[in-house]
Order: structure tokens, then C-alpha cells, then sequence
């Protein structure tokens, strides 16, 4: 069951992030992209290459590297060029997914977090990926608030996400 | 609630329901504490402009999908909840010391509440299937689901929060992540 519920849990996640690129981000004047609006990552580029690195960083480790690389350490994509780089990690996020049973969910990994060695079951990981999204879609729906003057009405709830599916 | 299906979880689901409620409680706390506490009565009110909201309605969502989902879970279709979400509708005038104090008292009685019922879950009632409104629609979900939904609203929720706090005052010092929670870790 384990391994079910987190299952739905990523579909839901992924399917936020795919809305928020065809409904939101997409949709913008490329420009917009790259303006530092100075909370945060500051820009939409710059929270979608942190997001990115998470999402890989976090992959990393659960493939037991013990040193996680940074995708972004210099030069930033543009807009098609994230886009392309987030497809390309939610695609190995929806390849381990496919693997994913109870016993990856307690599996126990070693792996560095914030300078310090811990070891901690997969699910850990994996719902820090989940809590992670969510929280830069708050922020980077945020930063088209400031650059457009107006609230986003976004994002759907995970018992929306559920009732629409059963629809 | 109805009966839970025939499959029986193991003690480690309810381990893990537990840890993310109280990742959820932690959370909020250290907000309220962190971010909110800080607040003039007239800042905690204040509308900002482009995202058409302040901290003390967001604060009131907050409370609100919490105890509408806590209702759900301990037997209701989306009652209040002793919980309380009755604190103010938020008029975006500065909000008087009563209120504020009101919404303060829900936020810890809400804590206490999911505290009490993350004790108190078992594996029957994590499976559990609860009625519920969604957008205007009953449905029913089961119980891990509504817990994962009040997670997640929380998460999107104090971003939010913490954005409308950089506004009205400074940026806060803190930052939110799951993973700090549970492995203790805090960034310095």
C-alpha cells in the first residue's frame, strides 16, 4: 500500500508541475522569465533550475551517490532549455516510480543532506522531492503575481486531484 | 466512518501518517512563531496587492482546510470542528487584538488536535473512508488521502505566508523543508 499511496502522491505532483508550465509559465512573455523580482530564487528561471537540481540532486541520492552534482553550478538554460531539463528528470522520476515498491519505500540509503552524513528510509527522500515542488510552485506562482500584478488561481489540491481522476 | 477495506497495514504506515502530521504541526508552529509572532496587528492584516491576500487570511484557509478536513477524519462531512475556524472573516481592515488573539488560539488548538489525532490513528482508521465536500461535491476519500491533501495545502500555504511576511516586514531567516523536520537537521 505503501508504495500505492506515494505512487498517486507523485502523479499528482507531476501533474501540478506539467500545469504549471502549459498554464502559467509558457503562456508568459519569455522575458518575463528571467526578471529578478528578489524573494527567493528571484527569478522564474532561477526557481525552475533550482527545482530541477532538487529533483535530480534528490534522484542522485537515492541512487546512492554520496557527492550530489549541480546541474546549474554556471550557466542557465532559457525557458525551452529548463523545460527540456525538467522533462528530462521528471522522466527518470516517472522511471524509478515505475520501480517503486514497499520495500524501496523503507529501503534505507545513505547519502549527505545539508553537510551531514544521515541515513534515511527512501520515502524520506521521495517526499521531500513532493513538499519541495509544492513549495516553489507556491513561490514561483508568486513571482508571476508580482510580475503581472495579479493572483494566480492555480493549484489544485490533492483530494481535487483524486476526485477529478475518479470523475 | 465506514469499515476499512480487508487489507491490513503494518504499524509502519501509521509510523509514517504520524511523522507527516507532525511534520505538518511543526511546521505551522514554527511560522506562527518565526514569521507571524513578529507582526504589528496592522501589518498582520494588511492586503497585499498583487497577491490579494495577507497573513491573517491565509492564516484563516489554513485553519480552515485543517479543521474541515479533521472534521472528516474524526466522523463529520466537513463540521467545524472544536477546532474553531470561526475567527474573523478577514475584512482587510487592521485587525483588532481580539481577532488576532482568536486566530492564535485556533492555530494552537488546531496543533493540539491533529497532535491528538495522529496519536490516536490506527491502522484501521488510516484506510478508513471519510465523507467529504470537495469543490462543492461530496466525496470519499480515504483517510491517508485527506491527511496527504491537509499536508500539502499547508506546505502551499505557508510559502505563501512567508511571501506575504517578505513583503509586509523582511524576509524570514528560516526556510521550509520536510527533510529538516525529519531528520532533525535545521539550517543554521
Amino acid at each position: 500500500m505503501k508504495s500505492e499511496l506515494t505512487k498517486s502522491i507523485f502523479a499528482y505532483q507531476m501533474r501540478e508541475d506539467r500545469r504549471l508550465w502549459r498554464d502559467v509559465i509558457m503562456p508568459l512573455p519569455e522575458n518575463l522569465f528571467y526578471v529578478d523580482t528578489g524573494y527567493s530564487w528571484g527569478s522564474l528561471q532561477r526557481e525552475c533550475a533550482h527545482v530541477i537540481d532538487a529533483m535530480q540532486g534528490y534522484m542522485q541520492r537515492l541512487h546512492g551517490s554520496q557527492q550530489v552534482l549541480k546541474l546549474f553550478a554556471k550557466d542557465l538554460p532559457g525557458r525551452a532549455g529548463l523545460r527540456e531539463r525538467w522533462q528530462a528528470v521528471e522522466s527518470e522520476w516517472r522511471a524509478y516510480m515505475r520501480r517503486f515498491d514497499d520495500a524501496e519505500f523503507e529501503r534505507r540509503v545513505q547519502t549527505v543532506y545539508r553537510d551531514t552524513r544521515i541515513t534515511a528510509p527512501a520515502w524520506q527522500l521521495v517526499f521531500q522531492v513532493f513538499n519541495h515542488n509544492t513549495l516553489h510552485r507556491a513561490e514561483m506562482l508568486q513571482i508571476v503575481a508580482v510580475l503581472t500584478g495579479q493572483p494566480v488561481a492555480f493549484e489544485r489540491g490533492f483530494a481535487d486531484f483524486l476526485a477529478e481522476r475518479d470523475l | 466512518m465506514e469499515a476499512a477495506p480487508d487489507t491490513i497495514p503494518d504499524k509502519i504506515n501509521v509510523d509514517f501518517a504520524r511523522k507527516l502530521i507532525g511534520y505538518h504541526c511543526w511546521e505551522n508552529q514554527r511560522v506562527w512563531d518565526l514569521a507571524i509572532v513578529s507582526l504589528s496587528d496592522a501589518q498582520f492584516s494588511r492586503e497585499v496587492d498583487f497577491l490579494r491576500c495577507s497573513v491573517q487570511s491565509e492564516c484563516q484557509r489554513l485553519l480552515e482546510t485543517d479543521a474541515a478536513c479533521l472534521g472528516c477524519l474524526l466522523g463529520g462531512a466537513n463540521e467545524e470542528t472544536s477546532v474553531g475556524t470561526n475567527v474573523g472573516a478577514g475584512s482587510g481592515n487592521t485587525a483588532s487584538a481580539s481577532e488576532r488573539t482568536a486566530i492564535a488560539a485556533s492555530w494552537q488548538a488546531s496543533r493540539r488536535a491533529w497532535t491528538q489525532f495522529a496519536a490516536e490513528l490506527n491502522a484501521d482508521s488510516l484506510f478508513s473512508t471519510c465523507a467529504c465536500d470537495i469543490a462543492g461535491a461530496p466525496r470519499k476519500l480515504s483517510a491517508w488521502q485527506l491527511i496527504c491533501h491537509v499536508i500539502y495545502h499547508g506546505t502551499a500555504r505557508r510559502s505563501q505566508i512567508l511571501r506575504l511576511v517578505a513583503e509586509l516586514d523582511q524576509p524570514v531567516a528560516f526556510d521550509l523543508s520536510l527533510l529538516q523536520n525529519l531528520t532533525g537537521l535545521l539550517r543554521a
